[in-house]
């Protein structure tokens, strides 16, 4: 369970996230979702460290922790990139297995058997050898996806998943959001399909773009 | 003709004497510019502003005065100083010094070029910065950079030439030597035809590699 409480954030004066709080349980998903601008993405990058917020507390299954100093493997935040940010000069196997290899020193046998089974479930046993440019975007990520479910988090993220797909996608996304969570897994959507978020969403949180912005 | 081929077999061993100083600063310039451009490169690119002030005086310093000047300056303007070096040490500290000055600004607009993304994306999956560094964004700086690389080591080849301004023996003064005693165009010739073999040879070695690196875009 993620626990958020009182996020602050401004760039350069101007306030895009004002007191925001959210809770997510464990195998639950809470969508995130507001018009462009609103501050979204913003909230999933301070969620995910990549962003310090001005102010606020997270908690992770009741222990305080501080997303952007958080460099260990407790507490693992996962992320699925609009882009899928993908590294193009790795294999699929490969931009699987780096992270668990250096991050949970993991040893290449051990990361590469876990990796494989990802990627059977995601229905992509047949890429493993293959590069990133030679992937759909679909496909591409589904990569993302198992290259994130490889390093084993408590939650994970997506940035506006159906938007850099073909429409005719967006259900594959939804079924496959719902086959983690199934598994288990939490996960937090940031959005701008309402549609979307309504279809897949246990829990939904909207932000709304500041007032003066 | 006889007389010439006869000729060219002569001095043929003195030129191959002078390729191969030629050659060994060629190596040893490459093998330590290139590192040390690399690291000068993510200096330039550090947030500690008191680094990045240095290395920019020293690449606006390496870049902004002949190759030639920093090479006398090196051998015959030390010593003032009581920094004595040897002739080849001398060639090899003023050659790497330049072409590291050159390889950073080089890799920086490689690093620059790699997305912010992809820095990100190591974030998040928890590489730290030297894994980061290594494994992600060096391997794809590398195929980035390699064409301009490329045009730096074909340079380094005839720069290399400059060394016969501190009395080193290397290809182009072999010839000359040559060219003076003997009063014939003949040994400068070859000279220019060994340093197109070089050049040649060094292209087709970079087109390899840049073909290794070609197996994704």
């Amino acid at each position: 369970m993620l626990e958020a409480a009182n996020i602050n954030k401004s760039f350069d004066g101007t306030q895009v996230l004002n007191n925001i709080s959210l809770e997510v349980d464990t195998g639950k998903i809470l969508c995130i979702v507001g018009p462009s601008g609103a501050g979204k993405t913003t909230l999933l990058r301070i969620i995910t460290g990549l962003e310090k917020a001005d102010t606020g507390q997270f908690k992770i299954d009741g222990k305080a922790f501080d997303p952007e100093s958080n460099t260990t493997n407790e507490a693992m935040i996962g992320v699925v990139f609009q882009d899928f940010r993908l590294f193009p000069h790795l294999n699929v196997l490969e931009n699987i297995t780096l992270a668990p290899q250096l991050a949970l020193h993991q040893s290449k046998a051990e990361a590469n058997a876990k990796a494989k089974e990802i990627l059977t479930q995601l229905g992509l046993e047949d890429k493993a050898d293959i590069y990133p440019f030679q992937l759909s975007g679909g496909q591409k990520q589904r990569v993302a996806i198992a290259r994130a479910l490889a390093l084993n988090p408590k939650i994970l993220c997506y940035d506006e998943p159906t938007s850099a797909l073909d429409p005719g996608l967006r259900e594959s996304v939804a079924q496959l959001i719902e086959r983690l969570k199934a598994q288990g897994m939490t996960q937090i959507v940031v959005t701008h399909d309402m549609e979307f978020a309504q279809n897949i969403a246990d829990k939904i949180l909207t932000v709304k773009p500041n007032r003066e912005a | 003709m006889d007389g010439v081929l006869k000729y060219m077999l002569e001095i043929l061993p003195s030129l191959l004497q002078g390729t191969k100083l030629t050659l060994g600063l060629f190596a040893i310039t490459l093998v330590l510019a290139l590192p040390i451009g690399a690291l000068v490169s993510l200096g330039l690119r550090s947030r500690f502003k008191p680094i990045q002030w240095i290395l920019k005086f020293y690449v606006w310093l390496m870049r902004g005065t002949p190759l030639l000047l920093q090479l006398i300056f090196i051998f015959y303007g030390l010593p003032v100083l009581h920094i004595y070096f040897e002739r080849f040490s001398a060639a090899g500290f003023a050659f790497v010094l330049n072409y590291a000055a050159y390889f950073a600004e080089i890799f920086r607009g490689g690093f620059q070029s790699v997305p912010e993304g992809q820095f990100e994306a190591a974030r998040v999956l928890r590489l730290n910065y030297s894994q980061t560094i290594r494994k992600i964004v060096l391997p794809q700086v590398t195929k980035i950079v390699l064409p301009s690389v490329g045009n730096e080591v074909i340079n380094l080849v005839k720069d290399s030439s400059l060394v016969y301004v501190i009395g080193l023996g290397d290809l182009l003064r072999a010839g000359n030597v040559a060219m003076v005693r003997d009063v014939t165009l003949v040994p400068l010739l070859m000279v220019g035809a060994i340093y197109l073999a070089l050049t040649a040879l060094f292209t087709y070695l970079l087109r390899k590699v840049e073909q290794h690196y070609s197996y994704y875009h």
